[in-house]
């Protein structure tokens, strides 16, 4: 008899810690409950307009500008003992090594259906992205089925003339007849979640300007080591001299030259929830 | 789960620790999964009735890449894993998880890399290599499925003040490879060392 009432009691105990006086369920999946209620597509939206603005800061202004007062830029200007700084893709490229340094979650990348490098060629789902994107002109966003990450693709133009000279006489190059605002690739984003809250988009524009930032203080430790290094201050290479803006002179502009638009693409972000 | 409240969590490892992760916690690696023991039993038991969809996570999570990276991150990385969670790398990942550090450095196995290091065959037999002026060529190297090779005069993750040999004769001997993978025993010089990063995780 008393064996059955522990019996019983044990069973009642056993019920009660699984199901009775719980404390609030997990949610399914594991996860904690979030403001999450953006698309990520709005988020990837934000970080593209971040970089077109970078992008174009740096090929005009420091590249485009630069050339003509003597600095030099070359793909392989990370070599030891390089006096240049990186072409425009490559200044995405280190600005994306930078990102993954500061972000484990946030990834970019820059290719091309005709690259120079092959590693840099579109393949699988990227590769039928990137046609869409080359005859529409449109973003492209879809979710990778391995990973789960969601990936934006968004097109990467030749906005200056040194993209297409360059690419067209390079050896290397699949092709050589690019011409001037032509799709010539596209930035890829992956981000592992598919809504993220506004403070969220706010956290990965500031993981994209600290990686912008980076990327271009390691040009500057480069250009400070050349034999001859240009000075570094608050003048432009526009201004006719071999100088180069600080990191905090470059930052200003970049921030000024987008800060409108992504306020704008924050609001739409804002408004689509 | 009942033994997580053991004091030494070494009870419960899987194997020896690595080369140089001998006096690392669990929970340096493992982060914790979300909600209380209770909480977990009882998402446990639900998803068993079928009424929870996916099973919960219990006990310590999984380590991830991430987790690698908050102590062993690069000034350099010629081969980062997050390169690798681009869509166009699927075969590669189905292949060699190369966005993984696991893949290579399986924890709890006690060695430094817990394979044979001839991995690089994944991307490289398919994208081509550089045809540059060593002896043997590239090409050649590949044509013969010398991934035994590979090592010998490049650094994979490229971290190091390492200048790269131009023939084999020049290149460190196969049996240092093995050693080093096996303890983790310096082999291509002094390490770059990382700026802070600032990692956010």
């Amino acid at each position: 008899m008393f064996s059955r009432v522990s019996a019983l009691l044990g069973l009642m105990a056993l019920c009660i810690y699984l199901f009775v006086t719980a404390p609030p369920p997990l949610e399914d999946g594991g996860q904690v409950t979030s403001s999450a209620t953006v698309s990520i597509a709005k988020a990837f939206t934000v970080l593209a307009v971040e970089n077109d603005g970078a992008r174009k800061i740096w090929t005009d202004e420091i590249v485009g500008a630069g050339q003509k007062v003597g600095l030099r830029f070359d793909e392989h200007w990370a070599d030891e003992g390089m006096e240049a700084g990186p072409l425009p893709a490559l200044f995405l490229a280190e600005t994306a090594r930078q990102i993954q340094r500061i972000s484990t979650d946030l990834t970019l990348s820059l290719g091309s259906d005709a690259p120079i490098v092959p590693k840099h060629l579109f393949r699988g789902p990227q590769a039928t992205a990137f046609a869409t994107l080359r005859a529409t002109g449109a973003p492209q966003f879809f979710e990778d089925a391995d990973l789960g990450r969601q990936v934006a693709m968004f097109p990467d133009l030749a906005s200056a003339a040194a993209c297409v000279t360059c690419h067209n006489a390079h050896e290397d190059s699949p092709r050589h007849d690019w011409v001037l605002g032509e799709i010539m690739g596209a930035t890829t984003w992956t981000y592992p979640r598919a809504s993220v809250s506004l403070a969220e988009i706010l956290e990965l524009a500031k993981v994209y300007r600290a990686g912008t930032r980076r990327a271009y203080e390691r040009y500057l430790e480069r250009a400070g080591s050349f034999e001859v290094p240009p000075e570094i201050g608050d003048r432009w290479p526009r201004d006719g001299e071999r100088v180069l803006p600080s990191a905090d002179e470059f930052m200003r502009a970049v921030e000024g030259a987008v800060s409108s638009r992504t306020v704008e693409a924050l609001f739409e972000a804002a408004r689509a929830r | 789960m009942l033994f997580s409240f053991l004091p030494d969590g070494q009870v419960l490892a899987k194997g020896p620790a690595n080369p140089g992760h001998g006096a690392l916690e669990c929970a340096d690696c493992h982060d914790s999964a979300p909600g209380t023991v209770r909480q977990q039993v009882q998402a446990a038991v639900a998803f068993g009735l079928g009424l929870r969809e996916a099973p919960p996570l219990v006990g310590r999570l999984p380590v991830s890449s991430g987790v690698c990276l908050d102590c062993h991150e690069r000034e350099r990385d010629v081969h980062p894993t997050r390169d690798f969670v681009e869509p166009k790398y699927l075969d590669e990942r189905e292949e060699i998880a190369a966005h993984e550090c696991l893949t290579c450095h399986k924890e709890h196995s006690g060695r430094h890399v817990a394979n044979t290091g001839q991995y690089c065959y994944a991307c490289h037999q398919n994208q081509g290599l550089i045809e540059n002026p060593i002896q043997p060529t590239h090409p050649a190297l590949v044509a013969s499925e010398r991934w035994d090779t590979c090592l010998r005069c490049h650094d994979y993750h490229g971290n190091h003040e390492w200048v790269e040999p131009r023939t084999l004769e020049d290149a460190i001997d196969g049996r240092s490879v093995l050693r080093h993978l096996d303890s983790g025993a310096p082999l291509y010089g002094e390490k770059i060392e990382p700026a802070s990063s600032g990692r956010t995780r």
